[in-house]
């Protein structure tokens, strides 16, 4: 009998603790008080990966900011599509972040309906990086202008690497065909990612290949010979790789930025707190020491980030739609032109 | 880079907080290894959850100090109780556990220990000295080789793996078949996602892997009776373990056939520490003078199994470092340890990772050389721990199966997953069915899809000409094929099994004098 007792008095004091906790709450929403507590932020990708540690060198200053702890969550499941889900369904009072880089906009076109960017707000972008072209060291091909010769004269399709069709890089190498006017490539994809599309550029099983800057291993081992870099001008991590631009006079627009997103309807003051936050972070001396490797930091707040993202999306309704059924008929056909 | 600087470099990332974590690594490895039931690749699919915090260095190494001190971990409780702590130690029992009922408890694991550490460093000289050869011709590879080399290992399993081949196969094929829920390698299009978000990105390997080795070994655990579970331990006090280094010299020829063994078994996909410790110690009974002898406590009966598995380590890093293709399960659990780290194992490591290669080697060295530290004098506790209640020791690691899949992805799904598999482990072990392939099958299965379709793309629907051009000019491509016609044809021509366990006698038996002192008296002469 006693025991029931204890047991039954454990419980009513359980709940009392739980309904005070409820109610305390309940009594702090009415303030716009930023932040309530521990913030997350939402990785979509695995812990150790790029994006990871872009995350993980901002949040020391962020916590010193905000006088909070600011938990990095790795959520890499269903391509990302887990942890946007479980942000964009979140309470929007800024509490959980969503990282990402540009990928976000394609999940929507690559078959995650859910992933809809009308459910997330930006909040601020913090790095860049851009479009390298590369090809073997001992290719025939010396610069960007031999690329392109080659491309359109070459009898058989000229094969290249992307990180998945669709995916961010098989974009940049459409967007490039169509700003040269031919489309004689044959893309092929590697899901593993750069470190997999190179090694194909090194054992001859491609020509070209398109990827950031982590490459930089493979260019200073001697491996690759960057081309040329899409960038408005000589991009800083990579000052002797010439642009585009410079080399043949065409350009292309395709920024690879990445940012951080949160719930959509979430207050503007909360989202001027945070990117400010952020823009503290981006210029402080952890995040210089990182991006010291070859991304470069790059701010944008809440609004231009916003109109970025916004710009971004429109072109890609217009162009997702054609790719995917390109993609989708060529695979069917048996690859067969 | 000069010639010795891929076994240099590595140094340098070698710190104080490494050397601890590998001592710390092998000793967990030797104490889950002794745990009758625990295997090396439960040890480490449990401890990779662990490490994510850890800088890629201290994890990865660490990591290769539980393995290699898993593999040798089994031999304690196979030579007191005989009953293997690990599949590996399955034949060191025959002789390691007549000789402790001599009496002799010490100096068989002073045998093991020491014929665990020749073996192992041996193989640690050979991955160091073929691998950067073997990652050289690698980089070579396009995706056909790389689809050849896949199917060879996964063709190998079925033939090699213990018990019925068809059962093998059928697993296999259960494995490949789930190693296709998730995205198209090529397309991005989603498969059999059933809408679920969670299935998206497919089903997590080392979730799966955690449920088929630990979960299920726990459930399996449980229904076991009290006396069951109390395995009559050995009284026999562990002492006089140095005893077994006088004996090394005269054991150098098994030794060293038995390390060759184990390292080429090793390097084959698909096979691992209990194949290759099952042909040394056949081939060792073929071999040697006294085979008679060997079951009745034979130091030759220890010294040939217990080198040629821990020696099956450096060779099951070999494909994995210089191919990215694993060399046997444990090894395909640490693909999934290296790419949490954001390290891609494959023949770009030697360029774009030399240090962490170099560290690789070193690591492996320290970790076979705690071995020897650890065992020679440690035998003796560790064996104690063979009496912790199993209840206990049953729900910890239950728990920690359950903390670890969360914490790969701060998924439930995962944990769900592991769950899942976990039953399924659990029934294909009542209908003994080998569960490694469909390990094998979940990791080689994206790897073959995706290089296959990758071809196929390449090769713009002209497959036969591309495929016998290929076959015709590049001599890999040709022997893989050759090698996989030749490893899938091989029982139907046969009839029979390589390697199967019913061909080798369990049995031991006490005859009434030491066989060592035989052995060994008419050597002298």
């Amino acid at each position: 009998m006693k025991r029931k007792m204890f047991v039954v008095l454990c419980l009513i004091g359980m709940c009392s603790f739980a309904f005070a906790g409820g109610g305390n709450e309940r009594s702090a929403e009415g303030e716009p008080q930023y932040p309530k507590g521990d913030i997350s932020v939402l990785i979509a990708a695995a812990a150790g990966g790029g994006n990871d540690l872009l995350v993980r060198a901002l949040l020391p200053s962020l916590e010193r900011t905000l006088k909070v702890s600011v938990v990095p969550v790795n959520q890499p499941g269903g391509r990302g599509a887990i942890a946007f889900n479980e942000v964009a369904s979140a309470r929007p009072d800024g509490q959980k972040l969503y990282f990402n880089s540009k990928s976000v906009l394609l999940m929507k076109f690559n078959g995650i309906e859910e992933a809809n960017m009308d459910r997330l707000v930006p909040v601020a972008q913090v790095a860049e990086d851009v479009t390298i072209f590369f090809v073997r060291s001992d290719s025939p091909i010396k610069n960007i202008k031999d690329l392109i010769n080659h491309i359109k004269t070459s009898k058989e399709r000229v094969k290249s690497a992307n990180s998945g069709m669709g995916a961010l890089w098989h974009l940049s190498q459409i967007l490039f065909c169509q700003t040269i006017g031919s489309d004689n490539i044959l893309s092929i994809a590697y899901p593993a990612g750069s470190s997999a599309m190179l090694t194909a550029l090194v054992s001859g099983e491609v020509e070209f290949v398109t990827c950031g800057p982590e490459a930089k291993s493979f260019i200073d081992a001697g491996k690759v010979r960057p081309l040329c870099v899409v960038y408005p001008g000589r991009y800083p991590s990579f000052p002797d790789i010439p642009t585009l631009k410079e080399e043949t006079g065409l350009d292309y627009d395709y920024p690879v930025w990445r940012g951080f997103f949160t719930t959509e309807g979430t207050d503007p003051k909360v989202l001027k707190i945070l990117s400010d936050a952020l823009k503290t972070a981006v210029e402080s001396e952890e995040f210089k020491k990182f991006t010291a490797i070859g991304m470069i930091a790059s701010f944008k707040d809440s609004k231009t980030f916003g109109e970025i993202v916004d710009k971004e999306q429109k072109s890609l309704e217009v162009l997702m739609p054609g790719v995917m059924a390109q993609i989708k008929s060529a695979d069917s056909s048996g690859g067969k032109k | 880079m000069g010639s010795f600087d891929l076994y240099l470099v590595g140094w340098q990332l070698i710190d104080p907080q490494v050397f601890i974590m590998i001592f710390f690594g092998t000793l967990l490895g030797i104490i889950v290894g002794a745990l009758p039931g625990l295997t090396a690749t439960m040890a480490v699919s449990i401890i990779v959850p662990l490490t994510y915090k850890m800088s890629p260095v201290v994890s990865i190494l660490m990591l290769l100090g539980v393995y290699c001190g898993g593999n040798y971990g089994g031999s304690i409780s196979a030579c007191l109780i005989n009953i293997p702590g690990t599949p590996s130690a399955i034949m060191t029992g025959l002789d390691g556990h007549p000789l402790a009922r001599r009496g002799k408890a010490g100096l068989a694991i002073g045998m093991a220990t020491l014929a665990s550490v020749i073996g192992g460093l041996f193989s640690v000289f050979i991955l160091a000295a073929f691998s950067p050869i073997i990652a050289n011709i690698a980089l070579k590879f396009k995706s056909l080789e790389i689809f050849g080399v896949a199917l060879f290992g996964l063709s190998v399993i079925a033939y090699v793996s213990p018990g019925s081949t068809l059962k093998g196969i059928m697993v296999g094929f259960f494995g490949l078949l789930v190693a296709t829920i998730g995205f198209d390698p090529t397309l991005g299009v989603s498969r059999f996602g059933f809408g679920s978000t969670n299935l998206l990105g497919g089903i997590d390997f080392v979730s799966a892997m955690i449920g088929l080795f630990g979960m299920s070994e726990m459930l399996a655990n449980i229904e076991k009776t009290k006396k069951e579970r109390d395995f009559g331990f050995l009284q026999e006090k562990v002492t006089k373990t140095w005893d077994a280094l006088k004996y090394i010299r005269k054991l150098k020829a098994v030794l060293l056939r038995s390390s060759i063994v184990g390292v080429i078994i090793g390097a084959i996909p698909g096979a691992g520490g209990t194949i290759a410790a099952i042909t040394a110690y056949g081939l060792q009974k073929k071999v040697s003078k006294y085979s008679h002898l060997m079951g009745q406590g034979s130091l030759e009966g220890i010294a040939a199994p217990e080198s040629s598995n821990n020696a099956c380590t450096g060779g099951a890093m070999t494909p994995l470092l210089s191919l990215g293709i694993p060399g046997d399960a444990v090894t395909a659990v640490l693909i999934g340890a290296f790419i949490i780290h954001g390290i891609v194992p494959g023949p770009m490591m030697y360029t774009t990772n030399p240090d962490m290669v170099s560290a690789i080697f070193i690591g492996m060295l320290l970790a076979n050389i705690m071995i020897l530290l650890i065992g020679m004098p440690g035998a003796k506790y560790i064996s104690k721990l063979l009496k912790i209640p199993s209840q206990i020791l049953n729900s910890l690691i239950i728990a920690l199966c359950i903390i670890g899949t969360f914490a790969i992805k701060n998924s439930l799904f995962d944990t769900c997953v592991m769950l899942v598999f976990g039953g399924i482990g659990y029934l294909l072990s009542k209908a003994k069915v080998p569960k490694a392939p469909i390990v094998l099958a979940l990791v080689l299965g994206p790897i073959m899809e995706e290089n296959l379709r990758r071809w196929a793309s390449l090769a713009e629907g002209k497959y036969w000409t591309e495929f016998v051009n290929a076959v015709l000019t590049n001599p890999v491509t040709l022997s893989m094929v050759l090698a996989t016609l030749a490893v899938l044809l091989a029982p139907v021509i046969m009839k029979k099994k390589h390697f199967s366990e019913d061909d080798i006698q369990f049995t031991s038996t006490t005859g009434d004098t030491d066989p060592n002192e035989i052995i060994f008296a008419e050597k002298k002469k």
